[in-house]
């Protein structure tokens, strides 16, 4: 027997179990069960609800399993009277003060409480007073409350202690008076706060805009992928007929552990938005009139084919949603490939372009979600991180949890909920100028000699300060380090110079370099050839126009794909472009304001809440969505309606099955193994920054959150924060 | 020989025993200073936790763990260590924390500082019951502050090299704050909820960090030992409950007060001491260690000796001697119904058992005791106590149950009768 296993007894088998672990760790590895409220496996332990009270021989009472270490020779009877008395003593002790009303309690169905009560409980009550009611606290628009319902496990607590980094519910008063609250009248805000709704065993903690509108074992769970940012967060999606009524997290320790952020959760409502369109329309004496699916892709064909019959395929440019599945990138590119139109581009929020031929095979991670709690030293470069990707800030404050040293170059100072070593706060057109300090600061730290072609550039950059000489030194001195390239230094307009500068940076400091992208699948679409530059499996190709020099032009034809104008970072500019084009033809969700003005065929599409699909998320793993959904008999895919618009053009669709087989390798090859190039991009040009209309939240990041009711009555959005 | 105040009170007669120079003149600080004076082997950390442990020294507090014993658990490794004293002495009866405080304060720092350097602690905490602001609060702070006057505390205390500082801190009122759990997260500035064992605060104290956490009387009972010695000690009470104690004597006695006595004198002795009954009543029965610890009625308590043996053997406990005796013609019903409210009351609410048995509890006698009690209620209280007992974090489920428990298993026939005849009480 090793060091650290001991042998222990339960219900009279013997096994020889890990000892650092609780009981119940050990219990439940081994499939034997011990009924629990408080207990959660990604939450301390705080031993509070008594249902995991066990016989354990040479003890006088019954030990809670949670909070009992195992040892060498413990003799545990799971099942004999003595612990069933004390889980059914602590189940009538839940239950005097709890409602008994389930039928008309929202976790009914569902509830922990009313699960063990049928093993534990009693058919009557011998409480024959009064039962207590507490207060409820308005915690805004996502969550509701019964807290006459709530049995004071403190999970939600400790979910924003330990997980959210902020308290923002607490217990308060004492005995029978304690409650759970707010303290101070206020919502809850943080960006996965609706994870408390999960966590919470009983039905005082729900979710406001799901509850009372149907009972959960009427729904289907369908497996699911949130397509809100580029984590590729799992979920499940709760079905009825067809509709979406709820979506939960589904546990994946790779990406996202238990949780998901409240626009994962709340995201979806915005399918169900009025203006959404299921039938194609096309303009007809400036009015657009409905027609058929067919009469739409033929009328697009014939526009495609009058232009490129006339070799005239440079007057045709796509914008391409990078939210949209790997399937669809796919069929979209290939379509376009297929009659040379190489002005394709899904980068509507990158300005600077001048980087294009340094940029990786496909903008990744480099580092597996649960392997960033790990590093030493992580430095994040312009980033809203917690309203980019909730969920890398968490694998964040996990680090920062863990001991390690997170140092931000920011433009603005922003909250975060862990401790932070360094933050340089600078105005925007500095970012690049303090990486390159840094880049500076290294060179001297590691000894190196700097190559001529950057000498002059750096030569310019003021002395590094003492803050970037540490943040340099913690990358330096360090071996687990990374450095986080966010969504706001991607649409910087030295993107390409502050790439440069952090490419370098990596190389002196051996650290990683983790890139952000936008949307839920940029990385599917650089490898499907939605950009101009490359081709599929980042073929070189001629280059064709970048999405700034295409929303910066009139075209014969403008085609957009499953995005909107407020998508797009240079936003007047695409309006006016699609103002000016000649012809617009938008494969739409929305009868969106902008279209319905200007676009001369509007095609509506599936969200990929609705389709069957893929998506290649941050750490280049290719997640199935939506596998097992069944679809309503008129359902019309995104694939048929792409693959028919190949189809009549003449050409035969290609196999998406042989694409992947080319594609999975291809990741693999790359992935976690960047081969940056450590150049400087060309002089860049002098950009004033083109600033959209919308100022950034989290809930406006695309159409489908912009029509989320829920998360458009969030402080988020309303601005009051 | 007198055998009142032997220790803990032996200068409690002097004029104004509370100031440091009176502390002074009749031997105080005098183990301190040979600790910090004298190099020989016997005041080593370790030898001083032995001296300790040979006295049989027991926790005053009501657990009664052998004091010594608990100190030498605390792990050798060099890392901050804490002491903290317990002064919330909340259970009700119990009153010698709260002289002590007043009248000795500089026994308490004196056996604090030797703890601290026992156990290897630089900092020590006095965790003052939020009640005693006015009256206790004053005098402990003012000793403290002549002590650091006087250089008996602070760094390199009489050039000896040794480290260590005191502070007082007030309680905010709570019962469950005297748990020494519940007591450190009050002290971090948390809610007063006692936290789950193990670990105990030996290797997870007070931020964390290794701990000992002992009972007011049980510290300032250290000088004298180190100064007169082990055998001394041991000199007051029985072989197996050696020293002295403070009784808090309260209830239908003519003198109730504080009587520090040796362990294990006979119970009707401790009553001769506070004058008797009251007014020459019978006695009924007594409650011999504060309001948590069973219920002993007359014919019992009365062959009792008062050490933790022979409570035991009866079916109670020492606690923390805090005696309340009971005249006959008392309702035990109503006094239950008393005891049972002030658990009620003062529950943390953090596990289940005790946050919603204590209300359960309370309320059944509150109606037993308004003629509304059932038949079937006296076999709920005490299913529901059954029920609290061991389930719960701490020892406060048990505190509250065990009232219940006793009085209904003595008294059962004064239950039965209120419940029959509508709440009258059949004691009058």
């Amino acid at each position: 027997m090793t060091d650290n296993k001991v042998k222990i007894t339960i219900d009279g088998t013997v096994y020889s179990v890990d000892k650092s672990k609780m009981l119940i760790e050990i219990t439940d590895e081994l499939g034997i069960y011990i009924p629990r409220f408080c207990y959660h496996e990604k939450l301390s332990i705080a031993a509070n609800c008594r249902m995991c009270l066990v016989e354990v021989e040479n003890s006088n009472n019954a030990l809670p399993a949670c909070a009992t270490p195992v040892s060498d020779g413990m003799v545990v009877h799971t099942q004999s009277s003595s612990s069933k008395t004390a889980q059914e003593s602590t189940m009538e002790f839940l239950l005097i003060n709890h409602p008994l009303d389930c039928p008309i309690c929202d976790q009914g169905g569902e509830c922990e409480l009313q699960d063990l009560a049928y093993s534990y409980g009693k058919n009557n009550s011998r409480f024959d007073l009064l039962k207590q009611t507490k207060p409820n606290d308005d915690l805004g628009p996502l969550v509701s409350t019964d807290m006459t319902r709530c049995i004071m496990c403190t999970r939600c607590v400790r979910f924003g202690t330990e997980v959210a980094g902020i308290q923002e519910l607490g217990t308060i008063g004492r005995g029978e008076a304690s409650t759970i609250s707010t303290f101070v009248e206020q919502t809850v805000d943080h960006e996965l706060s609706g994870n408390i709704i999960d966590l919470c065993p009983v039905g005082a903690l729900n979710n406001k805009p799901y509850r009372y509108t149907d009972r959960t074992w009427e729904l289907d769970q369908i497996k699911s992928i949130s397509p809100h940012d580029c984590v590729g967060t799992n979920i499940s999606m709760h079905v009825k007929n067809h509709k979406i009524k709820r979506v939960v997290p589904l546990q994946n320790d790779c990406v996202n552990e238990a949780w998901i952020a409240d626009r994962d959760r709340f995201g979806f409502d915005g399918i169900y938005s009025p203006d959404r369109i299921d039938i194609p329309l096309i303009r007809r004496n400036g009015e657009l009139v409905a027609t058929s699916h067919e009469d739409s892709i033929r009328l697009m064909n014939e526009h495609i084919f009058s232009l490129s019959n006339t070799h005239s395929q440079e007057k045709i440019a796509a914008l391409v949603s990078p939210s949209i599945s790997l399937n669809e990138q796919f069929l979209l590119a290939n379509y376009l490939s297929l009659h040379e139109i190489k002005n394709i581009d899904h980068r509507i929020h990158q300005i600077d372009f001048t980087g294009d031929t340094l940029d990786p095979l496909f903008p990744h991670l480099n580092i597996d979600l649960n392997d960033i709690q790990n590093m030493k030293t992580i430095l994040v470069i312009g980033s809203d991180l917690r309203k980019e990707t909730p969920m890398i800030a968490h694998w964040v404050k996990k680090a920062a949890d863990n001991g390690s040293s997170i140092h931000f170059i920011d433009n603005s100072i922003r909250e975060y909920h862990f401790p932070i070593s360094d933050y340089i706060m600078t105005d925007n057109e500095s970012i690049a100028d303090n990486i390159g300090m840094l880049v500076k600061a290294a060179f001297s730290i590691t000894d190196s000699v700097i190559p001529n072609h950057i000498e002059d550039r750096l030569n310019k950059l003021p002395v590094p300060t003492a803050t970037h000489q540490q943040i340099a030194l913690s990358l330096c001195n360090n071996d687990q380090t990374l450095l986080i390239n966010g969504l706001l230094a991607r649409s910087h307009p030295n993107f390409a110079l502050i790439r440069s500068y952090i490419n370098i940076l990596s190389e002196l400091s051996h650290s990683r370099i983790g890139e952000l992208s936008h949307g839920a699948n940029s990385i599917g679409a650089y490898i499907t050839g939605c950009i101009p530059h490359r081709n599929q499996l980042a073929e070189p190709s001629d280059q064709g126009l970048n999405a700034l020099q295409i929303a910066s032009s009139n075209h014969d034809l403008l085609i957009l794909y499953g995005l909107e104008s407020k998508d797009c970072l240079y936003e007047k500019n695409l309006i006016e472009s699609i103002k000016g084009s000649k012809t617009v033809i938008a494969f739409s969700y929305f009868k969106d304001e902008v279209f319905n003005k200007y676009a001369d065929i509007i095609i509506p599409i599936n969200t990929t809440y609705e389709s069957k699909g893929s998506f290649i998320n941050l750490t280049g793993t290719l997640q199935e969505f939506n596998s097992d959904m069944m679809h309503p008999h008129d359902y019309l895919s995104n694939e048929k309606l792409l693959s028919d618009l190949i189809n009549i053009s003449g050409n035969k669709v290609p196999s998406f099955e042989d694409f992947l087989k080319q594609l999975i390798p291809f990741i693999h090859e790359n992935v976690n193994n960047p081969n940056y190039i450590n150049e400087l991009p060309l002089e860049s040009v002098e950009r004033e920054s083109l600033n959209s209309l919308n100022q950034f939240n989290m809930y406006n990041q695309d159409p489908i959150l912009r029509r989320s009711k829920p998360l458009q009555l969030t402080k988020e959005s309303l601005g009051d924060n | 020989m007198n055998e009142l105040n032997q220790v803990v009170f032996s200068n409690i007669d002097n004029k104004d025993p509370w100031t440091i120079d009176s502390y002074i003149n009749s031997g105080g600080y005098e183990a301190w200073k040979r600790i910090l004076t004298n190099k020989s082997d016997s005041y080593l950390p370790e030898n001083i936790t032995q001296t300790i442990q040979d006295s049989g020294l027991r926790g005053r507090g009501g657990a009664g763990f052998p004091t010594g014993l608990k100190w030498s658990f605390m792990p050798k490794e060099d890392t901050q260590k804490y002491i903290v004293c317990n002064s919330d002495e909340s259970e009700p009866g119990t009153c010698h924390d709260r002289d002590i405080l007043k009248f000795n304060p500089h026994a308490l720092i004196e056996g604090i500082a030797i703890a601290g350097y026992a156990i290897g602690a630089t900092i020590g905490y006095n965790y003052v019951r939020g009640e005693f602001i006015d009256e206790c609060y004053p005098r402990i702070e003012n000793a403290l502050n002549e002590a650091y006057q006087r250089g008996f505390l602070g760094k390199d205390i009489l050039n000896s090299s040794i480290d260590f500082d005191l502070f007082n801190f007030l309680g905010a009122g709570a019962y469950i704050c005297g748990e020494e759990t519940g007591l450190l997260e009050s002290l971090e500035g948390k809610q007063g909820k006692p936290r789950f064992k193990p670990p105990f605060p030996a290797n997870y104290g007070l931020y964390g960090k290794p701990t000992t956490v002992n009972n007011t009387q049980t510290l300032a009972s250290v000088p004298m030992i180190i100064k007169n010695g082990s055998e001394w000690f041991k000199s007051f009470g029985t072989e197996k409950s050696p020293g002295t104690i403070i009784f808090s004597v309260s209830g239908h006695v003519n003198n109730p007060g504080n009587y520090e006595l040796p362990l294990g004198i006979p119970f009707n002795k401790l009553i001769e001491y506070s004058g008797g009954i009251l007014n020459g009543q019978k006695l009924k029965a007594v409650i011999p260690g504060g309001s948590s610890t069973k219920v002993l009625p007359s014919h019992v308590i009365e062959g009792c000796t008062m050490d933790y043996e022979s409570l035991q053997q009866a079916g109670s406990s020492l606690g923390t001697a805090a005696v309340v005796v009971i005249a006959e013609g008392t309702c035990m019903v109503n006094l239950l119904k008393r005891i049972s409210r002030f658990y009620f009351a003062e529950s943390c609410g953090q596990c289940t058992p005790c946050r919603e048995g204590t209300g359960w509890l309370y309320r059944i006698l509150d109606r037993i005791t308004k003629g509304k009690g059932k038949a079937s209620d006296l076999e709920l209280l005490v299913d529901v106590a059954n029920r609290i007992e061991g389930n719960t974090i701490c020892a406060f489920g048990d505190a509250s149950a065990w009232p219940v428990q006793s009085f209904i298993e003595h008294y059962y026939e004064e239950f039965e009768y209120m419940v029959k005849h509508k709440g009258k009480t059949k004691a009058a």
